[in-house]
């Protein structure tokens, strides 16, 4: 009887929130995925039933799987690097010497620029006839890089926004790993420096192994976030030349609240959902299992 | 009359006028709107001067953003909702969606409309219908460094032949002969319009065809048109550094007198003027004709004021139309804003710079009546075409698979 009021107590203290999960993601979500299976323009409420028509029209499309191939391109090049660079530089910022603190808030310091006036900033560095980039290349006699056009280059321009991408959150990750590495204990690399283990075998054998559960919520966040990017693509270079850096978050836009095709950008978002769940959802299942064998 | 009768007598008075006072009821029409003059004086004093006609009705206005997506996203939720939209501005490309959507009051037989030329007004008729004035037009021409041309004794040229051997000659004095900001998309359209205007020129009707499917984008004219785009922009006339340029930063070549030339509308001209450029600025008409063949003025309606059929207060909204459409109104826009004011009469000092390109028989502007998608398409193909890596025929093919989609 007890336990049952107590129950009642607690669903009531729920409630709210839950009112709040449903209203703002669940009945969305639903809603969505109705809309996916319609040709709404998104003007009136006129709209004919389409079953699957939107998901495989998407898949015939030549600049849906370019698109696709682009978002697979963002996910590999910013998870892996930006994992690489942050690690490192969490590990030489590790420490207590003169500057580190100084180092550690210049490296953070990209990410809490808003990220469209970032990518305002960085097409001035790519500028072609006076950015930096270009001017810095000519310095130092490398006229071949120095008249490369970095974003309007089918070939380079992908990269050039990824590099900011990494450019911009490798702070943030940086300072998650660097947290995992304070926490580790002293006691481990004290032990390991009586063994006359060198500083690489001690991050890859000690650090590396403990850090697992920050490499988890960082891969995880970067997966995520790399999956659905729009902002910086978009600020940059607006997905050009042609769709060479369009990704699935801004051709979705483009669909919806442009081509008014909502019903088929609905679909994008679906299967763009789709592909969050099962890559993100086997990221956290490998790492999970990984953190678990380690600790 | 004593002294506290006249108290009470006053006193009756006053609360008599605070009756009436706010018995007389204000009407607030809600004006949601992009246009809005650098200093943010216009339409804050067209406003202002029609509220004084007019006091029992207050005008609330609304500034949306001046990017187009975010623009109509807001203006899409507002006629959805029919909530906080009396009067608005709607994009060309954007009306004929609203019409058939039903949004817009008809506005058909309004005396205000007598104030614009007939030709402008066909220009938003729908169905037999007008849903909206032609509020504001477009002149696109040849924009020229005149000082550049009277330094070296170039002639403004008649026709495409004449262009060509122009941009040779600025060439050869080591200027860059023209610049456009590929970038931004949009602006390849100011290019395509010297090669795709012939479409337009051959057959008015001819988006109304492709939308029918009596016409197709990979017809001949279309291919022509993409071919000399590609060929152009591969040519000597054009900047390289066109496809890493902006909207802005195109402008700013320009300005900064790096260019000789750049094709673009009357709305360029604030840009160019705000870099403070240090020479006289010219206008020509477009060079789209052959030698031989007729030279046109590409003129275009860039924007429709209409009435939301949500409206309570039609009427009131038709008064602030009225005036807007009236000489008063139209002349403020026209001393504020970049474009030329359809309502006809108008003093408009643009018009010494763009009287070349007027007083020729107009042409649309090539790209207006283009479905949205087959438009950004071909922005978006062209810029790969541009990087070699589609070939004009390709492009007109992904144009008409764009197009194709419109109705599935």
């Amino acid at each position: 009887m007890h336990s049952k009021k107590r129950a009642r107590q607690a669903y009531l203290f729920m409630l709210p929130a839950l009112v709040f999960v449903v209203a703002i993601y669940l009945i969305p979500f639903v809603c969505t995925v109705a809309f996916s299976m319609t040709n709404w323009t998104g003007l009136g409420f006129d709209m004919e039933w389409r079953g699957l028509q939107n998901y495989v029209n998407a898949f015939l499309d030549k600049n849906f799987l370019t698109v696709l191939g682009n978002t697979f391109v963002y996910f590999i090049e910013l998870v892996i690097l930006q994992f690489v660079v942050s690690i490192t530089l969490a590990a030489i910022v590790n420490g207590e010497y003169k500057g580190s603190g100084f180092f550690r808030s210049v490296f953070f310091l990209p990410t809490v620029v808003c990220t469209i006036a970032v990518g305002f900033i960085w097409n001035i560095m790519y500028d072609p006839i006076s950015g930096p980039i270009k001017i810095f290349f000519d310095a130092i006699g490398l006229h071949s890089l120095s008249s490369v056009m970095w974003l309007s280059n089918s070939a380079t321009a992908i990269h050039s926004v990824s590099l900011v991408s990494i450019w911009q959150w490798t702070g943030w990750s940086m300072v998650i790993y660097l947290a995992g590495m304070q926490a580790i204990s002293p006691d481990l690399y004290e032990a390991a420096d009586i063994d006359g283990v060198g500083p690489f075998r001690k991050f890859f054998k000690i650090t590396l192994p403990l850090l697992a559960p920050s490499i988890t919520i960082n891969l995880v966040n970067s997966t995520i976030g790399a999956l659905k990017m729009f902002d910086l693509p978009f600020a940059i270079t607006k997905g050009g030349p042609g769709y060479a850096t369009e990704t699935l978050s801004m051709l979705m836009y483009n669909y919806s609240f442009s081509l008014n095709k909502m019903g088929y950008g609905a679909a994008i978002a679906m299967i763009l959902f789709a592909i969050i769940l099962v890559i993100s959802g086997a990221q956290m299942k490998a790492l999970r299992k990984n953190e678990d064998n380690i600790l | 009359m004593s002294h506290m009768s006249r108290i009470v007598m006053a006193a009756a008075g006053l609360m008599c006028a605070l009756v009436v006072a706010a018995g007389a009821e204000t009407t607030e029409l809600s004006y949601y709107t992009w246009y809005q003059s650098s200093d943010g004086s216009y339409p804050a004093n067209m406003i202002a001067a029609f509220e004084t006609k007019y006091p029992d009705i207050k005008v609330n206005l609304q500034v949306g953003s001046q990017n187009v997506d975010e623009y109509l996203e807001m203006q899409q939720v507002k006629l959805l909702s029919g909530k906080d939209i009396d009067v608005t501005s709607i994009r060309s490309e954007s009306y004929g969606s609203y019409v058939k959507a039903g949004y817009l009051l008809d506005l058909s037989g309004e005396g205000f409309l007598r104030n614009y030329n007939k030709s402008y007004v066909s220009l938003v008729t729908r169905g037999g219908k007008v849903y909206g004035v032609p509020y504001a037009m477009d002149v696109y021409g040849c924009i020229y460094n005149k000082t550049m041309f009277k330094d070296h004794g170039w002639k403004v040229p008649t026709n495409y032949k004449e262009f060509s051997a122009l941009c040779d000659a600025i060439k050869k004095a080591g200027i860059t002969p023209t610049v456009q900001g590929y970038k931004d998309t949009w602006p390849i359209a100011q290019d395509l319009q010297l090669f795709m205007n012939r479409a337009v020129v051959q057959d008015p009707d001819i988006y109304n065809k492709i939308d029918s499917g009596k016409a197709k984008y990979t017809d001949k004219v279309f291919v022509d048109a993409m071919t000399n785009l590609n060929a152009f922009f591969k040519s000597s006339a054009v900047s390289d550094t066109n496809m890493a340029l902006t909207y802005d930063q195109a402008s700013a070549y320009f300005a900064s007198g790096k260019a000789a030339m750049l094709m673009h509308g009357e709305w360029v001209l604030d840009s160019i003027k705000n870099a403070q450029p240090d020479f006289e600025i010219g206008v020509c008409p477009a060079p789209l004709n052959n030698p031989g063949e007729n030279q046109r003025g590409v003129v275009a309606i860039t924007s429709v004021q209409s009435i939301a059929k949500s409206t309570k207060h039609a009427k009131e909204a038709k008064l602030f139309l009225d005036f807007m459409s009236s000489p008063e109104g139209a002349t403020l826009m026209d001393r504020a804003l970049g474009n030329f004011s359809a309502v006809s009469g108008i003093d408009s000092a643009k018009l010494g710079l763009w009287k070349d390109v007027l007083s020729l028989p107009s042409v649309d502007f090539a790209y207006d009546y283009m479905y949205t998608g087959a438009s950004s398409e071909m922005f978006k193909s062209a810029q790969v075409m541009f990087t070699g890596k589609m070939t004009p025929l390709e492009v007109c093919q992904a144009m008409q698979a764009a197009q194709d989609k419109k109705s599935k």
